[in-house]
């Protein structure tokens, strides 16, 4: 690669890996770790276990780069798809989920808690948050509990006291909404370029 | 029993499956339904797109699981101890030559220049776009923050013997009633004012500390950043015990941020910030 790997996009330095460029995989672990760590630990409650998902993560890309298409979309939605989906498998087999279930269903990060967090990401975090907060509460609340509490539609039709197929509709309509907010104020081209 | 679902049925059900919230069968079904359906899988792609952004709240880079990772891998082997490997066959990637499977591992020509993808919906080529336009912006903070450091390190040394006629404070002061200059309030956690900004519509401006703002060691110095997207430059360090510094910010700024670092600062802060402001 002739170009610096900082300066590198996402998709050469995946196609790096695939030739075993081990500081293009560096260069990925340093875009994406934190984020995936983030998601991964907001889940589980558990940043060793967090800690355990951003290891299998990378490991799964430096094996299978090829699994990674961009034009299906960015390297950060795939590595987060992969990281939610790796640790709701944990949470669901694991005894932490008990721990969990006492803990505030909707509990969501402040403003203060983002203070404790890199500036990076600080106003596209801020602009998600509001983007957010203009849904209807039922589908914040739906989303929220599915993507961040690891239930499933089922579990969060219980947990709202509404009926599934309302829950289906809440999660699929404000995903939709989210896009078309998010999309009117310009958020996600950070790492779209990439 | 074995759960049949229609195509209706998988789309009601494809913003729960993007975020890993539908049943195993269920998951099951969908997976094979997206491979031969391009229609949900672009939403469910969608789907995936809109949940990262969710998921992208700024945190603390783990280092623990990269040195794994490398003990693993067994990255930092010499050479010599490694066996040649081949490369692994990718899909066929934008700017790919299309070197056949078993060439030489190192990159073909052009094939580290790999091209956006085509762009397929309103959103991408919204994102293509603007991150042309972010690019440019990053190329061009990077040479003007390393020119504003030399400035402003200069501006530090020198305020000492400044010109009886104007000091540092009256050129704050007279800014603060230029036309077009805006007032920005960086805060701490608590809400407590820490500096405040004054800036000028050509990117200059002043930060005058406020009562949030105290002495730091000696061997510390305070530091601001200029924040845009991803990107986080360094603006300048301002001492340990700074009053008003002479500052300048990049056209495409937009968020200020300080952090306590150790002497003489830093290119690249992993500390959380002390105060912040959108600008």
């Amino acid at each position: 690669m002739d170009k610096p790997l900082d300066a590198a996009s996402d998709t050469a330095l995946v196609l790096a890996v695939s030739r075993w460029h081990e500081g293009a995989l560096a260069q990925l672990y340093e875009r994406h770790a934190g984020v995936v760590f983030g998601l991964a630990r907001r889940v589980l409650g558990d940043p060793a276990t967090a800690e355990e998902i951003v290891q299998e993560i990378f490991l799964r890309l430096w094996n299978s780069p090829e699994k990674f298409d961009p034009d299906r979309g960015s390297l950060r939605s795939f590595l987060l798809a992969q990281t939610h989906g790796r640790s709701v498998d944990r949470l669901r087999s694991d005894m932490a989920r008990r721990r969990r279930e006492t803990r505030d269903a909707y509990e969501r990060p402040t403003v203060n808690d983002s203070i404790d967090k890199q500036v990076v990401d600080l106003v596209v975090a801020d602009q998600v948050r509001e983007a957010l907060d203009t849904l209807p509460i039922d589908e914040q609340r739906a989303i929220e509990l599915a993507y961040f509490g690891g239930h499933s539609y089922r579990q969060v039709a219980v947990l709202l006291d509404a009926p599934e197929g309302t829950v289906k509709s809440r999660i699929r309509s404000g995903l939709r909404r989210l896009r078309e907010t998010l999309e009117g104020t310009g958020v996600g081209v950070s790492w779209q370029s990439n | 029993m074995a759960v049949e679902l229609t195509h209706e049925q998988i789309q009601e059900l494809l913003g729960a499956y993007a975020l890993d919230a539908v049943e195993a069968d269920e998951a099951a079904i969908i997976a094979l339904h997206v491979r031969d359906c391009a229609e949900c899988q672009a939403e469910v792609d969608m789907h995936h797109e809109v949940a990262a952004l969710l998921a992208s709240e700024p945190v603390a880079l783990p280092l623990a699981p990269w040195d794994r990772i490398v003990t693993d891998l067994g990255f930092n082997a010499k050479e010599s101890d490694a066996e040649p490997r081949q490369p692994r066959p990718m899909p066929t990637l934008p700017g790919e030559t299309g070197a056949a499977p078993g060439a030489a591992s190192a990159p073909t020509q052009g094939a580290d220049v790999i091209p956006l993808p085509r762009q397929t919906s309103r959103w991408r080529w919204i994102t293509t776009v603007a991150a042309a336009v972010l690019l440019i912006a990053v190329v061009s903070l990077g040479a003007f923050a390393v020119h504003q450091q030399h400035r402003i390190n200069s501006m530090n040394r020198s305020l000492s013997t400044l010109d009886n006629h104007q000091t540092l404070a009256e050129a704050a002061a007279r800014a603060g009633s230029v036309p077009g200059a805006r007032n920005v309030e960086l805060r701490d956690t608590t809400g407590r004012p820490v500096a405040n900004v004054v800036l000028l519509q050509d990117g200059t401006g002043y930060l005058i500390r406020q009562d949030g703002m105290t002495a730091l060691p000696a061997d510390h110095t305070y530091q601001l950043w200029g924040v845009s997207g991803d990107v986080k430059v360094s603006l300048g360090v301002l001492g340990s015990s700074p009053n008003i510094a002479q500052i300048g910010v990049p056209n495409g700024i937009t968020a200020l941020a300080i952090t306590d670092e150790h002497n003489p600062g830093v290119i690249s802060s992993t500390h959380a910030p002390l105060a912040l402001a959108s600008i």
